[in-house]
């Protein structure tokens, strides 16, 4: 007793130096992918690099962090480490995420003695590669998706290493907006290993060392708990990728989830082979989707560390698209690793039905444009993120513009973007009609219409669930599909492929419109009101209403007649 | 101070009382101020929720008979209300209409898309939902570019063609949101003329006049926020008005805000959303003015009751006021007195999670059921129930003896939830008190050292009526200096609706301007510009000048980021190169002690000018206690077993606040009692009595006062 109350001190004490660590970085950065978007996380492992706490941030860090710190502890030894160092790298055949997705990592010392680590990784708008931004799809080879960091010390007990940084320089187009942010890092990393040595003045390292653990045995409690309650048994789904950018053929996601007692295998090794483009997962990035979508259902409320991850085993094969090998291209990870997710609630659905979502966004649509500013004559690189498009639920529909599964991001701002880079944000709304339905309807899609304001603006981008719409479940429709549209309704009015990299001039207007999602059950029960209701927010269109949901309307034509539905619905 | 006022005041009138009125959701506490004498007085009456203005008048004739004054001595009425928080909370506000920009009439249910914290592996929580269905959020064809020029005019037939929507759809309040209309807001003035034009007497808030600052979807939420509590907010205060100047005559009533100061009427109504959770930001201007009293400048302010842990941060002696706060999940872009609110309280409800651990909170027993110790039904273990098993709580004198507990039925409760987790009784107890002390102690490392504040060089001032018992283990746990338990604690945080100055916060957005850019006499112009309407509007409210004070502030970020830090600038008017110089520098010393790091010679941007006009209000005393002493033993009213986690039950001595010496210390272990809450002193701990019966808890082997 008196140990889990401490525990629970310690576990608040943990998570509030992450999130204090994951504020101090959103403070200090400069691109708006870390100050608005807040593409970060933060985490605190103990000494062998097990993550004993997280910031609140996306959950995709989750595995990814504990490999890289295999790969740190092995390399450097903890002898070679002292107060004040900085471990930065981006390889994501080392634990990373991909090029753009930048560790950083600093041990924690208490009386001279190093008793964990902090860490954080943060998505930057420069990091070199072929396209400004690092986010064109279709990218064949690691080698031209930006610079590939080895793990280095950047900082040595406190000193910046010169040549590292000339280095990184040279091979990036902005370089001082990077290290504006690479210093918000490493500010970060100064709180969080200031904060540590508080925390073990305070308690002494005893105390601490023995509550980390304890932490950890606790989530692995309550996972095996969990997984002890589902029923024992085999559970297979498939979701594909679109394609790889390179050729239009869809990818093969394939899972195979075996509970036994308390511990579940997922095995992926029905997976495609890895893509000549770059939609491959990272092994870390993997992880991160199996560990989410496996506290998600079993348990979402034990404390996410790598205590969860104990009772889980992943098979992979090496070359797969979970599992890449070099020189296999991975930016558009994400496009891959929302599939697993996806796919692991498809087959979740038949065991845990009250505890899955439809189908989502099941990506993170991601668009860089670069080039250079008229106004200033200044290089400008713009990443724009966006998420939505939530899969409806057991009890309720998918909550219309918020976010979902890996990602906890926010959008930016119109009044951001267009005070800082040359274009204008034309529209950004709801897509009526495009949640599919369902006795509870999947979220609807959203579109964002920006206008060039400079010329040779370079458009790199990669998305996904273009030809493979959102799934539903149990009789839910499937939500609607994404679509690039340049210049819509204009003469010059073009298909873009979702995963790229094209140059747009000035005055053009790209329309992102971004997937819906599934709905879940059979839409002939959806609740009347809750028809009447989206009729009358624009949500569905009158003939939608009609022919997805077998209503009669009345003779407005704007709301449901209720005793006619009824009957018809009867009557078939 | 302005005495002369003051004078002229007494002699035309003979009034000088003040009256504090704080309406909470259970009680609506009047007390009332004697300046003359420094006598308080205060009275407690139910709140009548189906006319809220009844328990006013009702409370404020109680407090008068229980002072032996009239009705014409009474000055001034300082209300604090919750009508705006409970609106907000039970979604009762005003049917709201939303014109934005045409392309963006979903900024308000898309937001910034981001799922609440508690949601990241939980698929079912969801952010709130908007204020405004999307039926009627409707567009306006209109727009400004990002330097604040017009890029499209207003087509002044969309204006009208959705304010007869409005019209036809019977909204309550408009809300005018346009993109960029911090720097230009043109077309949202003319489209409010329209609005007025078709919609007559309905409230319309455009965003440039309520929050004009960048970000849309934040200042769109301010505004729509405003919008909806404006209807319901001017009912209240219309049915107030008339009903308190019948009973007291032409004394002023004064609106407390969540900015911590007052406002007057007439403000009140255009800006309700001012009014939400004012009631605590009483309580943290409560604290700022003791800690004033007894020189502590570095304050952690707690108003713990039976629902609600209140949480405020006083640094350099002042309340902090952000603009980057949020009622109810919403964001709303005005100066709030930063507050952090969480369900901890002496009802809170100890249970146990799938993994075995015990948890407590945030759901409360409320007052119905309430604990299982009020014998009134309640069979789940709360906060109040371990205090009580524990000793810490007297079953006899519990709210001034007027209600009895059961400590038979906390036992049974507790020892339920003991025997779950295969422990004793007390120790379930102890475990219970632990939890929620470490999700109490969550929510002020949230408030401070998520800020980069270290917590250690603080007091933490501790009232409500669970305050005084959980006082010292959280000063000691967070390593506090001390713990103050303030007199009155029961009822202190209406010490601050009196002691709250009448405040108006102004704004003006600058469109990047850095520091070396900067024309100092320009931004000198645009200070004296807001002081102009600072001075007119508190003039109006009835201030002379001379009472008027005005504070400048710049907000300041380093260029190419994003976030900015507010600075109150030196008081050397005119603003110039040496002011702007010495901004500079305090700039610079601020942001390395909150990030770490700060490199010399960055850009560095000014943001906005602020500017907070405070209207100076008559001091308020506390009354000093009467009898001197130093020797705890001559008042020691007996004593009794008190559980204490290293020691197990031991005999404490018990004493009543009210017969305390000024100046005397108490060695813990020992618990004061008073009529509306007890404080609890530890073994290891003393406590200080202040000359106002406040007390101050110290550790052994702690410093002495900072």
């Amino acid at each position: 007793m008196t140990d889990l109350i401490t525990m629970q001190v310690m576990r608040y004490a943990l998570e509030q130096i992450a999130d204090e660590m994951g504020y101090t970085l959103v403070r200090t950065g400069r691109s708006t992918i870390i100050t608005e978007i807040k593409d970060i996380s933060c985490v605190i492992t103990d000494v062998k690099g097990q993550t004993v706490a997280q910031a609140h941030h996306t959950p995709s860090l989750l595995a990814g962090f504990e490999i890289t710190m295999k790969e740190l502890v092995a390399k450097y030894k903890i002898q070679n480490l002292e107060p004040g160092d900085v471990i930065i790298t981006n390889d994501p055949y080392k634990g990373g995420q991909h090029i753009m997705d930048l560790y950083a990592i600093a041990p924690a010392f208490y009386e001279g003695e190093l008793v964990g680590f902090v860490g954080n990784i943060t998505h930057h708008s420069d990091l070199g590669g072929v396209a400004a931004g690092g986010v064109a799809g279709g990218i064949r080879e690691i080698y031209l998706e930006g610079l590939r960091l080895p793990m280095v010390k950047l900082v040595k007990a406190g000193v910046e290493d010169q040549e590292i940084i000339e280095i990184i320089s040279n091979q990036i187009r902005m370089p001082e907006k990077t290290f504006g942010d690479i210093r918000a890092q490493i500010s970060s990393l100064m709180v969080g290993t200031d904060r540590m040595n508080q925390l073990f003045t305070k308690y002494g390292k005893e105390l601490v060392q023995r509550s980390c653990e304890e932490l950890l045995n606790y989530s692995e409690r309550r996972m095996r708990a969990g997984l002890e309650k589902l029923a024992d048994g085999v559970y297979e789904a498939i979701d594909y990728i679109d394609d790889d950018g390179v050729s239009d053929d869809p990818i093969k996601v394939s899972v195979n989830i075996t509970i036994e007692g308390d511990g579940v295998t997922v095995d992926l090794t029905g997976s495609d082979p890895q893509a000549e483009g770059n939609t491959n997962s990272t092994l870390a990035n993997t992880h991160a989707a199996i560990y989410y979508v496996l506290i998600a259902v079993v348990d979402p409320h034990m404390p996410p560390n790598s205590g969860c991850y104990r009772p889980i085993e992943v098979v992979t094969n090496p070359g797969s698209i979970v599992d890449p090998v070099l020189p296999g291209a991975v930016a558009a990870r994400t496009n891959c690793s929302q599939k697993i997710v996806e796919a692991m609630y498809r087959a979740f659905a038949p065991l845990t039905p009250d505890r899955v979502t439809a189908g989502s966004h099941g990506q993170i649509t991601t668009c860089g444009f670069g080039g250079v500013n008229p106004v200033d004559g200044e290089r400008f690189i713009y990443t724009e993120i966006q998420v939505g498009g939530n899969g409806a639920r057991p009890t309720k529909d998918g909550a219309d513009g918020q976010d979902g599964h890996l990602p906890r991001f926010m959008n930016t701002p119109v009044e951001a973007v267009e005070t800082r880079f040359p274009v204008r944000v034309e529209r950004y709304e709801f897509i009526p009609d495009s949640g599919g339905a369902g006795t509870y309807r999947g979220s609807l899609a959203m579109v964002r219409d920006i206008r060039m304001l400079a010329d040779n603006v370079s458009f790199a981008r990669y998305a996904d669930r273009h030809t493979h719409a959102p799934f539903g479940l149990f009789g839910g429709k499937e939500g609607s599909k994404g679509l690039f549209l340049l210049n819509p309704g204009a003469e010059n009015e073009k298909r873009l492929k979702s995963k790229g990299l094209d140059t747009l001039s000035q005055g053009d207007l790209i329309s992102l419109r971004m997937p819906g999602a599934g709905g879940y059950g059979d839409p002939l029960v959806r609740d009347l009101d809750l028809i009447d209701r989206d009729l009358k927010d624009g949500k569905i269109s009158p003939e939608c209403t009609e022919s997805d949901y077998q209503v009669v309307l009345d003779r407005s034509g704007q709301s449901v007649d209720h005793a006619r539905t009824h009957k018809k619905r009867i009557d078939g | 101070m302005d005495n002369a006022r003051i004078m002229e005041c007494n002699n035309l009138t003979n009034r000088s009382l003040r009256a504090a009125v704080d309406v909470g959701g259970t009680f609506t506490d009047v007390t009332l101020s004697n300046p003359e004498t420094g006598e308080l007085v205060s009275v407690k009456t139910l709140t009548t929720p189906n006319d809220r203005a009844e328990g006013v008048l009702t409370g404020i004739a109680e407090v008068l008979q229980a002072a032996g004054e009239t009705e014409d001595r009474i000055r001034e009425v300082v209300h604090g209300s919750t009508t705006g928080t409970n609106a907000l909370i039970e979604r009762k506000g005003a049917r709201v209409g939303l014109l934005t920009t045409a392309g963006f009439r979903d900024v308000l249910e898309i937001g910034r898309i981001q799922r609440p914290m508690s949601g990241l592996y939980d698929v079912n929580v969801d952010r709130p939902l908007p204020l405004v269905p999307r039926y009627l959020c409707l567009e306006a064809m209109e727009r400004m570019t990002a330097d604040g020029t017009v890029l499209k005019p207003l087509e002044e037939k969309t204006v009208r063609a959705a304010a007869e929507k409005f019209s036809a759809e019977g909204v309550e309040a408009v809300a005018v949101a346009f993109l960029f209309s911090y720097l230009n807001p043109l077309h949202e003035r003319r489209a409010s003329e329209i609005l007025a034009e078709i919609l007559g007497d309905i409230p319309v808030t455009l965003s440039s006049g309520v929050a004009p600052e960048y970000r849309e979807y934040e200042r769109t939420s301010t505004a729509v926020m405003n919008a909806y509590l404006t209807p319901i907010m001017n009912a209240y205060l219309d049915d107030l008005a008339p009903r308190l100047e019948k009973l007291l005559g032409d004394a002023r009533l004064s609106i407390i805000q969540a900015n911590g100061g007052s406002t007057s009427v007439d403000v009140a109504r255009d800006k309700a959303i001012t009014t939400v959770n004012s009631g605590p930001a009483g309580g943290v201007v409560a604290a700022a003015f003791y800690g004033r009293r007894h020189n502590r400048d570095k304050i952690v302010s707690v108003d713990m009751g039976g629902t609600s842990f209140d949480i405020g941060l006083i640094e350099n002696g002042e309340s902090q006021v952000t603009t980057e706060g949020d009622f109810q999940g919403l964001p709303v872009k005005i100066p709030i007195i930063d507050l952090h609110i969480i369900g901890a309280g002496g009802g809170s409800i100890a249970w146990r999670d799938t993994g075995g651990a015990p948890n407590v909170g945030p759901f409360s027993a409320s007052s119905d059921p309430g604990p299982a110790c009020y014998g009134r039904g309640g069979d789940q273990p709360t906060v109040t129930d371990a205090n009580l098993v524990l000793g810490r709580l007297n079953p006899d004198y519990f709210n001034a003896g007027n209600m009895s507990l059961t400590a038979e039925a906390s036992r049974a409760v507790i020892g339920e939830f003991a025997e779950s987790l295969g422990v004793g009784v007390e120790e379930a107890a102890m475990g219970i008190i632990k939890v929620v002390n470490a999700n109490m102690i969550k929510g002020i490392a949230t408030i401070t050292i998520q800020r980069g504040i270290d917590v250690r060089d603080f007091s933490l001032f501790s009232f409500g009526g669970a305050g005084g018992i959980h006082a010292a283990d959280l000063a000691k746990e967070l390593n506090m200096t001390e713990a103050i338990v303030p007199p009155l604690a029961g009822t202190f945080s209406a010490v601050g609706l009196l002691v709250t100055e009448s405040r108006q916060d102004y704004v003006r957005a600058l469109g990047n301007v850095t520091t070396e850019s900067a024309d100092p006499t320009a931004l000198d112009l645009i200070y004296r510009e807001l002081e102009v309407e600072g001075v007119k509007d508190l003039v109006a409210q009835g201030f002379d000048r001379e009472a008027i004070e005005l504070i400048r502030y710049a907000d300041l970020k380093v260029k190419g980021q994003t976030y900015e830090l507010s600075l109150p600038l030196p008081m050397s008017s005119p603003f110039d190169q040496k002011g702007l110089a010495s901004l500079v520098e305090a700039f610079g010393n601020l942001y390395r002690s909150r990030y770490a790091f700060f490199f010399e010679g960055e850009p560095i941007e000014i943001v906005n000018l602020r500017l907070a006009a405070l209207g100076h209000n008559v001091p308020v005393h506390l009354p000093e206690g009467e009898k001197m002493g130093t020797d705890p033993n001559t008042v020691q009213k007996g004593s009794r077993d008190v559980y204490f986690e290293a020691v197990g039950f031991t005999d404490t001595a018990l004493y009543d606040r009210g017969n305390l010496g000024v100046g005397m210390t108490i060695a813990g272990p020992a618990i004061i009692e008073e009529d509306t809450s007890s404080t609890l002193i530890p073994p290891d701990a003393t406590a200080e009595v202040t000359s106002d019966l406040g007390l101050i808890i110290r550790f052994d082997g702690s410093e002495g006062s900072p």
